[in-house]
C-alpha cells in the first residue's frame, strides 16, 4: 500500500486557444501524505484552481493521472466520480459557490442530499458541520443575505457535512477581514487535528508560515517550481 | 384516413404514441454516435462527452418506459370504448380480434414494454458496475428498441385505418368459448389438470428460483407464461365472473368486477417480466441480479394467491365448484 | 480507502465504491431514500424560484383549461344524450320518400308484431310545428294514453308529473324549458294555439314544464294527447308517423331488419346502435375539430417551453455546477429537474381541471357551449351534468403532459450533463 493519499504524475490541462493550446498545467508531480496539510502558493493564474478541482475529480486531466487512495480518480465513471466527491472530498471554493435562495442548513445539506443516508443522519451531520464551522446560529437565514465572512463559514460547513478525508479549499480569506482570517485559520489547525488531509491554495502571506502546515509549494506558470 | 381517428380516445392514443416515436427519433443519432464511438478505456474528450450523451439516452428510455406503461392500459380502454359501436363487439377482444394484425399489434406492445424492462435492468447494472462493461449492449438495445417501437406506431396507426366500424365482428364468446370439438386448452390438457400444472410449474418456479438454478429457472418461467394464460382465461377467470363460459381476457378490466383485471394481468406480466428480464440480462451480463428475481417471485406468488382467492371464495359461499361449461356447438368463422 | 491498484491503463472499478451486495430492503431503502430527499430538495427549491416558473405555469393551465373545457364538455353531451338513448327503443321505422318523412299506415304495426323476436311495437304521432311567433319550429309529439311503452319513456323525461292526470285533459300540454320561456316572455299566459293543416284553431293549456336535466333535447318539446297532435298535424287516425319496436336478441337484429323492410316499399329502419353512432360521429367531429386546433396550439406551446429550458438563467447554471462539484451524479441532477418538471405539470394539470370543471359544470359553459349546441334550442343557463371518468382525466393528462415533457427531455439533459467548472463561472 502507497505511502501517499494524493499521487499526482505527468499532469497537464489545456484549453484550445487560437489554433493552440494554452497550457493551465504541464508535468505536474505532486504527493500528499494522509493527514498532511500542504499550501499551494502562487498568483492568479498560476493553475492553483485547477489542479484542486483536477484533485476533486470536478475537471478531468488531459494526460497524466491522479490517484487518490490508490483509485485512478481521473478514470472514473461519472457516477462513481460524484460518489468519490461527495464522501471523500470537500472543497471550499474561492466564491463561496453557495445557492443564494436556499438557507444555510440547506445549502450545508446539499452533499449529503445525494448520499445515501436518512434523514436523521443527515440532520445530525449537518448540524454537527454547522457547529465546527461556528455558523449554527444562521442555520435559517437565506444564503444571500449573509455577510462574506458568514458565508465563507457555511461553505466551509458544507465542505465538511459528509466528514471527507480531503479538505481542498481554493483562496479561502480572499474576501475575509482579518479576524475572519485568522478565525479561519484556527479551523483549519482543528481540522488537521482530526487527521484530514488539507490542501489550501492561496497567496495570502499568511499562510506562508502555518505552524502546522507540513510544505508550501509554489506554483507558476502550470508547474510546482518549489 | 378513416374517420375513427376523429374519436377523441383514439386520436389522443395516437398522437401520444407518435410524440413518444419522435422523442426517440431525435435520441438515435446520440445512439448511433455511442455505439461507433464508444471506448471506455479511453479518456478522451470525445469519451467524456460520449459518457454525458449516455444519459440523454436514460431519460428517453425512462421517458418511453413511463409513457408505454401508461398508455398500454389507455389502448386497452379505447378499443373497450370502440366496442360500443362496433357491431358484434362486446368489449376490447373482439375489437382487436377484428384484424389478424391486431392480436400481433398487441404482443408487439408486451414485446415493447418487455424490452424497455431489459433496457432499464441492463442499464442499472451498467452504471452501477462502473466502468461501464454493458454499454454497448445497452447502445445496440436501444436501436433495436427503436426499430420496434417504429414498426409498432406502423401497425397502430394501419390497424385503426383499417378497422372498419360497419363489419359485423366477433364477440369473446366466440373468440374464447370452448368450441363443438376443439379443446382451446393447451398440450391437449383438460382443465383440472391444466390447473393443477398451473400450481407445480408456480412451485418449480419458486424452487429453481431459490436453489439458484438459472436455466431452470426460466423454462420454469416460460412455461409458467402460457399455463398462466390459459388458466386465467377457462378456469380463474370464469370464478372472477362467476360464469362459467365467460373467458373473455378483457371484461375484467372493467368497474363491474371492480377492475381487478389490473392486479391479475398487472401482477403476472410484471413478476413475469422482471423474472424473464432478470434471467436475459444475467445470460446476456454474466452477473447474477437477484433483486429482481426476488421481486418477480414475490409478484408472481401475489398473483397465484389472488386467482385462489376468487375459487376458495366462491367455493366457500356456494359450497360446490361452478359447473361445467356447455360448448357452444357454434363454429368459429375462418 | 481501499487497497492500491496498479495502473494499467484501463479504467477500472473502485472497489471501495463498488455495487456491494445489499439485502433488497437496503438497496431499496437506499434508492428510495436518496430520491425522496432529491424530490423533497426540488421542492424547495421551486418554492423560491417559482417567479421564474410563473409564466411557464400560466400557459398551462390556460392549455388544460381549454383542453379539459372542450373534453368535459363533449364527454358531458355524449354520456347525456347516449343515455337518453339507452330509454329509446331499439328500432324506429319510418316511411321516407325524396329524402321526406312520410305518414305510415297504423296497419303496418300488425306486420311488426308477427315477425318473431319483436316487442313493445309503439306506433308515434310526432312533427315539427312552425311557431310564428317565436320563429322556431318546435316538437309535438303525441302520447297515447293507453300505450305502457311510451309512458315508460316518457316518465324518465318528465319525472314526478302525474302522466294520468295529465292524460286525462284534453287540451294538456306539457312544453319544454325553451317555449315556456317564451310563452311567459310574449304571451304572458299559458296557452298555444296551433293551426292545423284545414286552418282548423286548436287551444292547449300549459299543465306542466319539463324537468331541466332532460332540457338537452326537450328543450323546443311540446307533449299533449295523441289525438291533439293528429289534429295538429291533420293526420287521420289510421295513420302514424312511425313505428318503434324493441328486440331483445341482438343476434337477430340483422334479420328482423330485412323481415320488416319487406313488409312495405321505401321503409328505413333506424337501430339504435346506428343512433349512437351518428351521436358519437356527432361529438367526434366537433370535439376533434377542436382537438386538432388544440394541437396546433401545442406546437407553438411545446416551442416555448424548450425555448424557455433551453435558455438557462446563469444562476440556475451556477446551481447545477455547485451540485455537481459538491458531489451529485449527472443522475442525481437529472432526478431533480425531472422532479421539478412533474411538479409543475401536475400543478398545471390539478388547477387548469379544476378551473374547467368549474367553467363548465358551475358556470354553464358560457361562450363554449354555444359553439357546440349553437342550433340546439336552449335556455340560456343550461346545466351540463357532469360525467368525467379516469379515462377523460387521461386524455386531458396525455394531451398536455406528453408534449411538455417531451418538450423539456432535451434542454434538461443538457443542464444536467453541463460542465461544473464552465457552470460555476
Amino acid at each position: 500500500m502507497s505511502q501517499y493519499l494524493i499521487e499526482i504524475q505527468d499532469l497537464e490541462r489545456f484549453f484550445a486557444e487560437g489554433g493552440g493550446r494554452l497550457y493551465v498545467l504541464q508535468n505536474l508531480c505532486l504527493n500528499v501524505k494522509r493527514g498532511e496539510c500542504v499550501v499551494l502558493q502562487g498568483i492568479s493564474g498560476s493553475g492553483k484552481t485547477t489542479l484542486l478541482n483536477l484533485i476533486a475529480g470536478i475537471d478531468r486531466p488531459d494526460s497524466g493521472r491522479i490517484l487518490v487512495g490508490g483509485e485512478p480518480v481521473n478514470k472514473l465513471s461519472d457516477r462513481f466520480l460524484s460518489i468519490f466527491r461527495g464522501r471523500h472530498v470537500g472543497m471550499v471554493f474561492q466564491h463561496y459557490h453557495l445557492i443564494d435562495h436556499l438557507s444555510v442548513s440547506q445549502n450545508v445539506a446539499v452533499p449529503l442530499t445525494a448520499a445515501d443516508m436518512g434523514f436523521a443522519e443527515q440532520r445530525q451531520r449537518v448540524r454537527q458541520a454547522m457547529a465546527l464551522a461556528n455558523i449554527s446560529h444562521k442555520a435559517d437565514s437565506t444564503a444571500a443575505t449573509l455577510s462574506g465572512g458568514e458565508k465563507q463559514r457555511v461553505a466551509i460547513a458544507r465542505a465538511l457535512a459528509s466528514d471527507p478525508e480531503i479538505i481542498l479549499c481554493d483562496e479561502p480569506t480572499a474576501n475575509l477581514d482579518r479576524a475572519n482570517a485568522e478565525a479561519l485559520i484556527v479551523l483549519f489547525e482543528k481540522l488537521h487535528n482530526m487527521g484530514k488531509t488539507v490542501i489550501i491554495a492561496t497567496h495570502d502571506p499568511r499562510f506562508l508560515s502555518l505552524p502546522f502546515a507540513s510544505r508550501v509549494l509554489r506554483m507558476e506558470q502550470g508547474e510546482i517550481v518549489s | 384516413m378513416n374517420p375513427i381517428f376523429l374519436d377523441r380516445n383514439i386520436f389522443v392514443y395516437a398522437l401520444s404514441e407518435t410524440v413518444v416515436w419522435i422523442v426517440l427519433f431525435f435520441a438515435m443519432p446520440a445512439a448511433v454516435a455511442l455505439l461507433r464511438y464508444w471506448d471506455f478505456s479511453s479518456y478522451t474528450a470525445l469519451q467524456f462527452r460520449l459518457e454525458r450523451r449516455a444519459y440523454l439516452l436514460m431519460s428517453v428510455a425512462v421517458f418511453v418506459f413511463v409513457l408505454k406503461l401508461l398508455l398500454f392500459p389507455y389502448f386497452i380502454f379505447t378499443l373497450d370504448k370502440l366496442s360500443a359501436i362496433v357491431p358484434g363487439a362486446m368489449c376490447a377482444a373482439g375489437v382487436i380480434s377484428f384484424d389478424p394484425s391486431g392480436m400481433h399489434l398487441l404482443y408487439l406492445k408486451i414485446a415493447v414494454l418487455f424490452m424497455l424492462v431489459l433496457w432499464l435492468v441492463v442499464n442499472q447494472y451498467d452504471l452501477a458496475g462502473g466502468n461501464y462493461r454493458w454499454s454497448r449492449l445497452k447502445y445496440r438495445l436501444f436501436v433495436l428498441l427503436f426499430v420496434l417501437i417504429s414498426v409498432e406506431l406502423w401497425l397502430t396507426l394501419r390497424f385503426f385505418n383499417a378497422l372498419d366500424i360497419h363489419a359485423v365482428l366477433n364477440c369473446c364468446a366466440t373468440l374464447y368459448g370452448l368450441l363443438e370439438g376443439m379443446n382451446p386448452l393447451p398440450f391437449g390438457l383438460e382443465k383440472i389438470p391444466m390447473v393443477v400444472l398451473f400450481y407445480l410449474v408456480w412451485f418449480f418456479a419458486l424452487f429453481s428460483h431459490a436453489a439458484r438454478k438459472p436455466l431452470r429457472h426460466f423454462a420454469a418461467l416460460m412455461l409458467f407464461a402460457v399455463i398462466a394464460y390459459y388458466s386465467v382465461l377457462y378456469f380463474f377467470g370464469t370464478y372472477i365472473y362467476e360464469l362459467p363460459g365467460h373467458h373473455c381476457p378483457f371484461c375484467m378490466f372493467q368497474r363491474d368486477y371492480w377492475y381487478v383485471g389490473y392486479a391479475v394481468w398487472g401482477l403476472l406480466a410484471g413478476g413475469l417480466f422482471l423474472g424473464i428480464a432478470a434471467l436475459v440480462a444475467e445470460i446476456m451480463m454474466r452477473e447474477k441480479v437477484s433483486l429482481l428475481k426476488r421481486i418477480s417471485s414475490w409478484l408472481l406468488s401475489l398473483f397465484v394467491l389472488l386467482c385462489t382467492v376468487y375459487v376458495v371464495s366462491y367455493v366457500i359461499r356456494n359450497g360446490t365448484l361452478l359447473p361445467e361449461e356447455v360448448s357452444t356447438g357454434m363454429v368459429m368463422p375462418m | 480507502m481501499s487497497r492500491g491498484s496498479a495502473d494499467t491503463g484501463k479504467r477500472v472499478i473502485p472497489l471501495t465504491l463498488s455495487f456491494r451486495r445489499q439485502t433488497v430492503w437496503d438497496l431499496s431503502t437506499g434508492i428510495i431514500m436518496t430520491h425522496r430527499k432529491i424530490v423533497l430538495f426540488a421542492i424547495d427549491n421551486l418554492g423560491a424560484e417559482l417567479s421564474r416558473y410563473r409564466g411557464i405555469l400560466l400557459l398551462s393551465i390556460l392549455l388544460v383549461f381549454i383542453i379539459s373545457s372542450v373534453i368535459f364538455l363533449t364527454a358531458s353531451l355524449r354520456y347525456t344524450l347516449l343515455e337518453a338513448l339507452d330509454a329509446e327503443p331499439d328500432f324506429v321505422v319510418q316511411k321516407v320518400v325524396a329524402d321526406h318523412q312520410k305518414t305510415l299506415p297504423a296497419t303496418l304495426g300488425d306486420g311488426i308484431v308477427e315477425i318473431a323476436g319483436t316487442t313493445k311495437i309503439t306506433p308515434r304521432v310526432y312533427g315539427r310545428y312552425f311557431l310564428e311567433g317565436m320563429q322556431r319550429s318546435i316538437l309535438v309529439m303525441g302520447v297515447d294514453f293507453l300505450d305502457e311503452q311510451s309512458h315508460r319513456i316518457l316518465e324518465e323525461i318528465i319525472g314526478k308529473t302525474d302522466l294520468n292526470h295529465f292524460l286525462s285533459d284534453r287540451h294538456a300540454m306539457i312544453v319544454g324549458r325553451s317555449v315556456a320561456a317564451w310563452m311567459r316572455e310574449h304571451r304572458g299566459e299559458k296557452q298555444l294555439y296551433f293551426v292545423s293543416p284545414r286552418g282548423k284553431r286548436i287551444r292547449l293549456k300549459q299543465y306542466a314544464v319539463l324537468p331541466e336535466n332532460s332540457a338537452l333535447f326537450s328543450s323546443d318539446m311540446v307533449l299533449t294527447r295523441i289525438e291533439n297532435a293528429r289534429r295538429i298535424f291533420g293526420m287521420k287516425r289510421s295513420e302514424v308517423s312511425d313505428f318503434s319496436f324493441n328486440a331483445p336478441n341482438e343476434i337477430e337484429w340483422e334479420l328482423i331488419k330485412v323481415k320488416v323492410a319487406s313488409l312495405a316499399h321505401g321503409l328505413r329502419i333506424v337501430d339504435k346502435k346506428e343512433s349512437r353512432k351518428v351521436y358519437e360521429e356527432m361529438f367526434n367531429f366537433s370535439g376533434s375539430f377542436f382537438i386538432g386546433m388544440l394541437v396546433m396550439m401545442l406546437i407553438p406551446f411545446g416551442m416555448i417551453l424548450y425555448q424557455r429550458y433551453a435558455q438557462v438563467y446563469t444562476s440556475e447554471m451556477r446551481m447545477i455546477g455547485i451540485l455537481r462539484a459538491t458531489g451529485w451524479s449527472i443522475g442525481n441532477v437529472l432526478m431533480l429537474k425531472s422532479a421539478e418538471t412533474v411538479m409543475l405539470i401536475l400543478v398545471g394539470y390539478v388547477t387548469g381541471v379544476a378551473l374547467a370543471y368549474l367553467y363548465v359544470f358551475t358556470a354553464g359553459a358560457p361562450g363554449l357551449a354555444s359553439v357546440f349546441l349553437g342550433a340546439w334550442n336552449l335556455p340560456a343557463a343550461y346545466q351540463f351534468t357532469p360525467h368525467i371518468d379516469f379515462f377523460v382525466l387521461a386524455s386531458v393528462f396525455l394531451l398536455y403532459a406528453l408534449p411538455f415533457s417531451a418538450s423539456v427531455l432535451f434542454p434538461v439533459w443538457k443542464i444536467a450533463a453541463s460542465d461544473p467548472v464552465k457552470a460555476m463561472r
